[in-house]
């Protein structure tokens, strides 16, 4: 009766197993909720950018230093391309290879999330200058949050995977990817709008 | 109790987790409680000195928060996620099996369970206690509006009454179909074993006491003058109530999206070998469509949740009109969430009365495909239509025609939804038995629902009838006339699966006539002091709308009287005196009612591979053979 309950995550070819199916369809739904809510951000930005209330979308407030936010969305473009790779090592099934690449990976992420904490305390704004701080701000932290949720699922693939007592499967790593490079590109785009379209 | 009997399946005694689990309740309160004491003192240390308003918003706000998490990690939901961070081993099969309640008794109904027909029942208790306790503020509302003058009531503390009275019925009505026979019969249907994401989906229901209880906190807090729109600027001005409602709705939303997560994946993933989509019984259809509404819309109520308690904490002004921000933000934000809720209310009942209609016409159900056309039609015309709820706002007149024209042309696909039911009904030697009377009901309430929606997606006279009773009758038509009647004709219908009990057959018809005409006398009462002109969400009216307003008010006490006779009814048949149930009472040919009462722990021993639709009342097919000897059916065609 019990052995319904599949209790782990197999080796790669795996992608047939219900459980890691689930995984996969799951992690893209997850992915379009989360379009919903970058395009609440996105509405309430345009919104409050095309209309400048009062005069006070951005009263006399500067753009990020483009170098600072270039710099700060280095890290996980960076952390991206590793863990693209590790699909790769992943996929070829090798143990080892992939432990070594999950390690740097892992050391990115939390890199990821220092640089935005740093970025969301010295965007040099002040709170009460107007609606386009304040969006971007939240924002900002919207997206700080979900690369938290990203490192911390690379944690748990990474000690599960060092300790043996889950082997990242193919597409296990893939999901985390995928979710990574989602934030990632979000990170990128929100960036881009914050210093050019204010 | 139960955990004795699981550990003799192995040789270890319970351990200590499993003791602390059988506790999850008791040490969910103790947790809560010290969520909510270092949530405070966080927040108001972190944000102001403690006496500021701010101060308080946010400790009050990370208080909540805090109180939330602590009562889930009291449940234990916190132990499955840290062991997978720390890289601990997998739970065992047997871990699995205890925390699937195998081992069955009462007990496993109080704990974090991660079987979805325990999960099924827990949510009826749920959907019952919010539809009382939302109930009781109705009788509280009627009984102030006797009088054109306040009574019992301050103008304000009205108003946090009729906050309170309908967001409980929103978070009821978000759950009441998909939350009991969603989780109860979504895996049975489709043939698979447990749900894709167990422990989310138990996590969206107990996430549902901290939102009620938080909710309810907020008569401590000098309540909230919004109403469950929550509508800014009126929201950055309340006061500490209003965080109760923030946090509340959150949860809510936040267990939306993940039962919408755990049944879209369950119905892709794990549907059983032979189970095409053209075979998912209709009801599966209801909800698997209703999911992507509550996948994709509730974020956008999540995110201006967020914007809005940073307005309240922080001093962000993105809904205040003097700091550059704008209440048409939230309003937006809010109804594009809100008005695909109404749909999450609303489809799965279709779907369950189309599922039950069959059994009681004794014929295959109408047009299977042209529903399903329907059901995908209103689903993505839902995301098209929310400005119909601004039309009078002053916002983007040049808007209205296409609001308009999208809203009226959602009649189109739920015109089919009618088409189907009445051409399943069209010449049928229809069964009245109960569940079939309830059928009938909602489709003459919704019917009333249907058309006063029309008019109030009608530019023109929405102006006229916006904000006041009309639009709260049409509403109630929908929400109470069709939705809480399709829950009561689910009740009656799947009881006597869901717990081998069945309620009184005599009792329940009364009950039913008793609650088809109060409800109808309520509201065509106030659907006459609407077209009348009494505004909604005010304590005092003109005298002239008076007798009215009497009659609406003893027509509601007949219907809170008929809803507490449901509930009796209920309980007395199913709790008190049990009265046994026939083994597939309604001579059903679902798979459901094929399989042993009570439904196995893992539904199937063998999972069928050969499946059709259960409505071939002609040939009399049961929907997949389960080996489990059939229950006679009487005359498949009659
Ligand atoms: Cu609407």
């Amino acid at each position: 009766m019990t052995e319904a309950v599949p209790t782990s995550v197999r080796a790669p070819g795996d992608e047939n197993l219900p459980r890691v199916r689930s995984l996969i369809v799951g992690s893209r739904m997850m992915l379009a909720a989360n379009t919903t809510l970058q395009l609440t951000f996105l509405f309430a930005y345009l919104y409050l950018r095309a209309n400048n209330f009062g005069g006070m979308w951005r009263p006399g407030v500067g753009t990020p230093a483009p170098g600072i936010t270039l710099m700060i969305l280095l890290v996980p473009v960076v952390t991206t391309l590793v863990l693209g790779a590790a699909v790769g090592v992943a996929g070829r099934g090798d143990r080892r290879a992939l432990t070594r690449i999950l390690g740097p990976a892992l050391l990115l992420g939390a890199a990821t999330i220092a640089v935005r904490v740093y970025q969301l305390y010295h965007t040099g704004y002040d709170l009460a200058a107007g609606t386009y701080v304040d969006i971007a701000v939240i924002w900002l932290a919207v997206i700080l949050a979900e690369f938290v949720l990203g490192a911390l699922w690379m944690v748990s693939i990474y000690n599960s995977h060092v300790r043996q007592t889950v082997v990242a499967s193919h597409s296990h790593v893939r999901a985390l990817f995928e979710y990574w490079l989602y934030a990632t590109v979000v990170a990128v785009v929100v960036s881009g709008l914050i210093q050019f379209v204010t | 109790m139960a955990a004795v009997a699981v550990a003799t399946r192995g040789t270890a005694p319970p351990s200590l987790s499993r003791r602390l689990h059988e506790w999850g309740l008791a040490l969910a309160v103790v947790g809560a409680a010290i969520g909510f004491f270092v949530g405070y003192a966080l927040g108001s240390l972190a944000i102001g000195d403690g006496d500021n308003s701010l101060g308080s918003n946010a400790g009050i706000l990370l208080g909540y928060s805090l109180s939330a998490v602590g009562f889930l990690a009291g449940m234990g939901f916190f132990n499955y996620p840290i062991a997978r961070l720390l890289g601990r081993p997998v739970p065992t099969a047997d871990d699995e099996a205890y925390l699937h309640g195998e081992g069955g008794g009462l007990a496993r109904y109080f704990r974090l369970t991660t079987d979805h027909k325990v999960i099924g029942m827990q949510y009826v208790v749920a959907i019952l206690a919010f539809l009382f306790v939302g109930g009781l503020g109705a009788m509280f509302i009627r009984t102030e509006l006797l009088t054109p003058t306040p009574t019992t009531a301050t103008a304000e503390s009205y108003l946090t009454l009729v906050g309170l009275h309908s967001t409980l019925m929103i978070f009821m009505a978000s759950a009441a179909i998909i939350g009991p026979f969603g989780n109860y019969f979504v895996p049975i249907m489709i043939g698979a074993r447990n749900m894709a994401f167990p422990r989310l989906e138990a996590l969206t229901f107990w996430l549902l006491p901290p939102a009620g209880l938080i909710l309810l906190s907020t008569v401590f807090l000098g309540g909230f003058t919004t109403g469950w729109t929550g509508y800014a600027p009126l929201a950055d001005q309340n006061v500490l109530g209003m965080d109760s409602y923030l946090i509340a709705f959150s949860l809510i939303g936040l267990s939306i999206m993940l039962s919408g997560l755990n049944m879209i994946v369950t119905v892709i993933t794990l549907r059983a070998p032979g189970m095409r989509f053209t075979r998912l019984p209709i009801f599966v259809w209801g909800v698997f469509l209703t999911s992507f509404l509550g996948l994709l819309a509730a974020p956008a109520l999540l995110g201006a949740i967020a914007m809005e308690t940073f307005d309240r904490t922080y001093l962000a002004t993105l809904f205040v009109p003097a700091g550059g921000g704008s209440p048409y933000l939230w309003e937006n934000l809010f109804w594009f969430f809100g008005h695909p809720e109404v749909y999450i209310f609303i489809l799965p009942a279709f779907g369950l009365i189309m599922e039950m209609l069959p059994v009681f016409t004794r014929r295959p159900l109408w047009g299977y495909r042209v529903a399903i056309g329907g059901l995908v039609g209103v689903t993505v015309l839902s995301f098209m239509v929310w400005q119909h709820h601004l039309f009078v706002s002053g916002l983007a007149p040049a808007l209205r025609p296409f609001y308009m024209f999208s809203t009226e042309a959602i009649s189109v696909p739920t015109g089919l939804i009618y088409l189907v039911a009445l051409g399943s009904l069209w010449r049928a030697r229809t069964r009245f038995s109960t569940p079939m009377l309830f059928i009938g009901a909602f489709l003459f309430n919704f019917l009333i629902g249907g058309f006063t929606g029309v008019f109030l997606s009608d530019v023109p006279s929405d102006f006229t009838l916006h904000g006041g009773y009309f639009v709260q009758a049409h509403f109630h038509y929908t929400i109470m006339g069709a939705e809480v009647f399709a829950l009561m004709a689910g009740l009656v219908y799947y009881l006597p699966k869901m717990t081998g009990r069945t309620m009184d057959t005599r009792l329940t018809r009364f009950q039913f006539w008793a609650v088809f005409l109060s409800f109808n006398g309520t509201f065509l009462s106030l659907l006459s002091v609407g077209i009348l002109g009494m505004p909604r969400r005010v304590i005092s009216y003109a005298q002239y709308l008076q007798p009215l307003n009497v009659s609406a008010t003893v027509f509601a006490y007949l219907l809170g009287g008929s809803m507490l006779l449901f509930l009796g009814i209920l309980i007395w048949n199913v709790v008190i005196r049990p009265v046994p149930a026939k083994e597939n009472p309604w001579e059903s040919l679902g798979v459901e009612w094929h399989l042993p009462t009570p439904t196995p722990v893992y539904n199937f021993d063998t999972v069928p591979t050969k499946w059709s639709l259960p409505y071939e009342y002609d040939t009399g097919r049961v929907a997949a053979d389960v080996g489990h000897p059939a229950p006679a059916l009487g005359g498949a065609t009659p």
